[in-house]
């Protein structure tokens, strides 16, 4: 979302600035009809792509996810979201770090600045961790089946499973990289709580982290856009008192995509970012 | 659980697990309504299956050797003189490269099967492999090889019937080191023969290592009380 916000803010300072250029070019103005071109331009982009989405269509009760979804573009952070909207930057600012996480969240900017980023999970070809797995900008399948619901990723081959028939982790459970989920419906929001998870995951790409006592809980939902392409919104919310001073709520929408089938992905073979000593280095 | 015991029961009468779920069988699973059903008139894979015999060299359906031509001994032979040596480095998946199918099946990891509306999906704990495998299409012409290949489904009668191809040449067929090439063809046939056993079939083709197409077979047991656990083959190093 953040993201075509950006998209958008760019699009609309490239429209202030070449239209101006026009006039001062050329004796009538043109600005306004050029915004407007652009508009339904975008309008119709938006409205194919959605009826090439649904190529075949996306199932018709609230409740049923199974199929192909795919984020739009690659987002590498997550951040709290806000109404209205904030930039990035401005939304970064309300991250709720513990002191320690944002001496934390600071090491990895600069590990990245000096071209040696602190190694993440995914490096490694180790599953990616919750939410982090979430932000990966590569397709998902639902599956239903009698008491769960698996999430398929194309990326590095990660899969969950949503326990839908049992309570939560017994404490015995152990600890892994994408935890332990257990679900329910709240209406049509699919609410799925996920915990003991391992302390090797980040939070997002970028560099938020956690620790052993991270929960997550996704609230998924589906709707339909204004173009008639359907979408799920995943609101993530992040608890982790030791990072974290407060829970705080992520968002990621998924279209559905009928268009498309999952690819077989191997991390395993010539990886090409696994670490030394810790860190990723560009090979 | 319920619903396995079910969908066996049904398999075993051939009669199909009817399309709408009850609304108390929905309650029961946590209020997850099951919108993804097998086609109509299938037998319900669905469920949590293994592989209790250990089985580490193939052999046909009748208990001999797999037939390898020239090139397949050739291969074989060097494979075993390297294990034999301890040279474990010469498996490829001690990399933790996906093991290929058939190979997938033999791993000593339980595995998900589950039938849906439009594929059927083989789930595996090992390494945290899948396979989706779509109904009644054709396989491309001309495919990228891959570690699973290209695989489509349908039902012949009441048997799964798969068939791949397009893979590539890195895999093993098994733990021992049978071979095959990019030319493979695999067949395999999943026959419900009880509410709680598949027999099955794999047929492999390849004219690159064996004289003649072989069959193999195999049992699957179902595991209703276990449960799929995380399986990182580049945390571990085991498959």
């Amino acid at each position: 979302m953040t993201k075509r916000l950006m998209t958008g803010l760019l699009a609309a300072s490239y429209l202030l600035v070449v239209p101006l250029t026009t006039i001062a070019q050329e004796a009538a103005p043109r600005r306004a009809p050029e915004i407007s071109q652009q508009s339904v331009a975008r309008e119709k982009k938006n409205a194919a792509e959605a009826a090439e989405w649904n190529k075949i269509p996306a199932p018709q009760d609230p409740r049923d996810f199974s199929g192909v979804w795919w984020t739009r573009g690659y987002d590498r952070t997550f951040r709290p979201i806000t109404d209205p909207r904030l930039s990035p930057a401005e939304a970064a600012r309300l991250l709720p770090m513990t002191p320690n996480e944002a001496a934390s969240r600071q090491h990895h900017l600069d590990m990245e600045k000096l071209g040696t980023p602190v190694a993440d999970a995914p490096t490694q070809c180790f599953p990616h961790g919750v939410p982090r797995l979430i932000a990966s900008p590569y397709p998902i399948q639902f599956v239903y089946s009698p008491g769960m619901i698996t999430i398929l990723h194309e990326v590095a081959h990660n899969v969950r499973y949503i326990h839908m028939d049992r309570k939560p982790a017994p404490a015995d459970t152990p600890r892994t990289f994408l935890g332990y989920s257990v679900g329910r419906w709240e209406g049509n929001t699919l609410v799925v709580f996920t915990d003991h998870f391992n302390d090797r995951t980040q939070i997002d790409e970028e560099s938020l982290s956690h620790g052993l006592k991270l929960t997550v809980t996704e609230r998924i939902s589906k709707f339909t856009n204004k173009y008639g392409g359907v979408e799920l919104r995943n609101l993530i919310t992040i608890e982790d008192p030791d990072h974290y001073t407060q829970p705080w709520t992520a968002e990621r929408l998924f279209p559905w995509r009928g268009d498309i089938r999952l690819s077989e992905y191997s991390c395993e073979e010539n990886n090409r970012n696994a670490p030394v000593n810790g860190v990723t280095v560009a090979k | 659980m319920t619903l396995w015991a079910i969908g066996g029961l049904t398999a075993l009468a051939g009669v199909a697990l009817p399309g709408p779920l009850p609304a108390a069988a929905a309650a029961r699973d946590g209020g997850a309504p099951l919108f993804e059903q097998p086609p109509t008139g299938t037998p319900n894979l669905t469920g949590k299956w293994a592989m209790l015999e250990a089985i580490t060299h193939l052999l046909t359906a009748d208990g001999k050797e797999p037939p390898l031509n020239a090139a397949g001994k050739a291969e074989y032979a060097r494979r075993q003189a390297a294990l034999q040596a301890g040279n474990r480095k010469i498996d490829p998946t001690s990399d933790c490269i996906m093991q290929g199918t058939p190979r997938l099946l033999y791993a000593p990891h339980p595995f998900l099967i589950l039938q849906t509306t439009r594929s059927v999906n083989f789930i595996h704990e090992v390494n945290h492999t899948f396979r989706i495998i779509y109904w009644d299409e054709t396989l491309p012409d001309d495919p990228d090889p891959n570690y699973l290949g290209y695989s489509i489904a349908r039902f012949e009668g009441s048997t799964l019937v798969i068939d791949t191809s397009g893979f590539n040449d890195k895999t093993w067929l098994d733990y021992s080191g049978l071979p095959h090439g990019e030319k493979l063809k695999l067949q395999e046939r999943y026959t419900l023969s009880g509410p709680n056993t598949i027999n099955g079939a794999a047929t492999l083709t390849d004219p690159d290592y064996y004289t003649a197409p072989w069959t193999t077979r195999f049992t699957l047991n179902r595991q209703p009380g276990m449960s799929l656990g995380e399986n990182v083959c580049m945390d571990t190093h085991q498959m």
